[in-house]
């Protein structure tokens, strides 16, 4: 019994030495930093972790075995960290790579957003330019470069070119910031200082929408569709708030019905979402063979409507 | 039998460690140096916990433990120091 125990113990620590020689040969050998430290984390925490699993085995005793599961847990919680601590700090310092890899989407990023930043300060007038870089401040994590104060700036520059625009843009940073008071307000002013001009009444109802605050949301669509009966799209909005809220189901439904029944140009982005927002009226309603009547022509539309298939799949499962 | 496989691991682990140092005086750079301290780090761990059973105290279990807490100290603060350092260009 006891040669048994130390066999087996003897040979789990040379399967960890071997994964130590593994770790170590690497380290030497490989070509970049970035591998080398894939090489050393793996191995390392699988060479250490065995070599301890046979010492607890050759001991057999309960304290032992606890302190080699004390060092296995603590080795398999730092080394990644570690790891990855290193490697970031690694590739912050630009530590190069050994020239063969075709993928480095972080500095394809950073490309962009120097060439966006090069853009809007050489080309004052350039607006196109100063959204994708608010899009860009705002969309990534502050890590990789990310910043709603930058965005904020870049934002109140955009408001000395075009003052609608430039509110309209803060106004998404500040929702994006989940400042809606504020984001509020430069909504309305955007609507303010266009006259009125329906691309900033459609924002300003989109931010409503986008709070859950339909009723607000609502009102806007209307107002837009009663000033100008050629406004389709503002009677799809109407309908798609209604849908959302669930108040006024059968409102919701008329409204899009006649959005279906107006028969918009067949490329039109809105119409696969008009049916998606139809069947959400029938699944709140429990009538479950409309709603996936409707989901097929969603569907049909636009193939790669996310939201539909979703829901598609939960009355699926029912 | 068992105790000659022992040494025989431990003889081998040595050897690692060389390879190890080899990269941490070979560098080129400050992180590869961190790693290999690291890797260094782990296999005087492995080493001390196989000396534990060759010697028969297991007080040497606790200082395998200590050893690895340190090392993953000693990494964090490389890395908090790289990033201090290259905030500057």
């Amino acid at each position: 019994m006891e040669l048994l125990q130390e066999i087996i113990s003897t040979l789990f620590i040379i399967l960890g030495v071997v994964f130590m020689m593994i770790a170590a040969i690497g380290i030497l050998r490989l070509p970049d930093f970035y591998i080398r430290m894939s090489a050393i984390t793996k191995a390392g925490t699988m060479g250490v972790g065995l070599i301890v699993v046979g010492i607890a085995v050759y001991f057999n005793e309960l304290l032992i075995a606890t302190k080699a599961f004390v060092i296995i847990s603590f080795m398999l919680l730092t080394a990644p960290v570690a790891a990855h601590i290193i490697a970031r700090a690694a590739y912050r310092q630009g530590v190069s790579f050994w020239g063969k890899n075709l993928v480095d989407e972080l500095d394809d990023m950073l490309k962009k957003r120097d060439e966006l930043e090069r853009v809007a300060e050489n080309e004052p007038a350039n607006i196109d330019a100063r959204i994708k870089l608010i899009d860009y401040y705002t969309g990534i994590p502050p890590v990789l470069g990310g910043s709603l104060r930058k965005a904020v700036l870049v934002a109140s520059d955009i408001k000395d070119i075009d003052r609608a625009e430039g509110h309209r843009a803060l106004g998404t940073v500040y929702s994006l910031d989940r400042d809606y008071v504020m984001a509020e307000q430069e909504f309305q002013s955007a609507v303010e200082e266009s006259g009125g001009s329906g691309r900033y009444r459609y924002a300003l109802g989109q931010f409503y929408q986008d709070i859950d605050w339909y009723d607000k949301a609502y009102a806007i669509f209307e107002d837009i569709y009663t000033s100008d009966a050629k406004e389709i799209r503002a009677l799809f909005e109407m309908g798609k708030t209604a849908a959302l809220s669930g108040v006024d189901l059968e409102k919701g439904e008329d409204i899009l019905n006649r959005y279906l029944n107006l028969q918009p140009p067949p490329g039109d982005h809105y119409l696969s979402e008009a049916s998606y927002f139809m069947a959400l009226i029938f699944h709140k309603r429990k009538e479950f063979i409309m709603a996936r009547e409707y989901l097929g022509k969603a569907l049909e539309y636009d193939p790669g409507n996310s939201d539909a298939v979703n829901l598609l799949n939960i009355i699926r499962k029912k | 039998m068992v105790e000659n496989a022992l040494y025989v691991a431990i003889i081998i682990l040595s050897f690692c460690s060389v390879l190890a140092i080899v990269r941490f005086v070979k560098g080129p750079t400050l992180p590869d140096r961190v790693t290999a301290f690291d890797l260094f780090a782990a296999i005087v761990i492995s080493i001390i916990a196989i000396y534990s059973v060759i010697s028969g105290n297991t007080a040497f279990m606790d200082v395998a433990i200590l050893l690895s807490l340190i090392a993953f100290l000693g990494s964090m603060s490389f890395a908090y120091f790289l990033f201090r350092s290259s905030k500057d260009n």
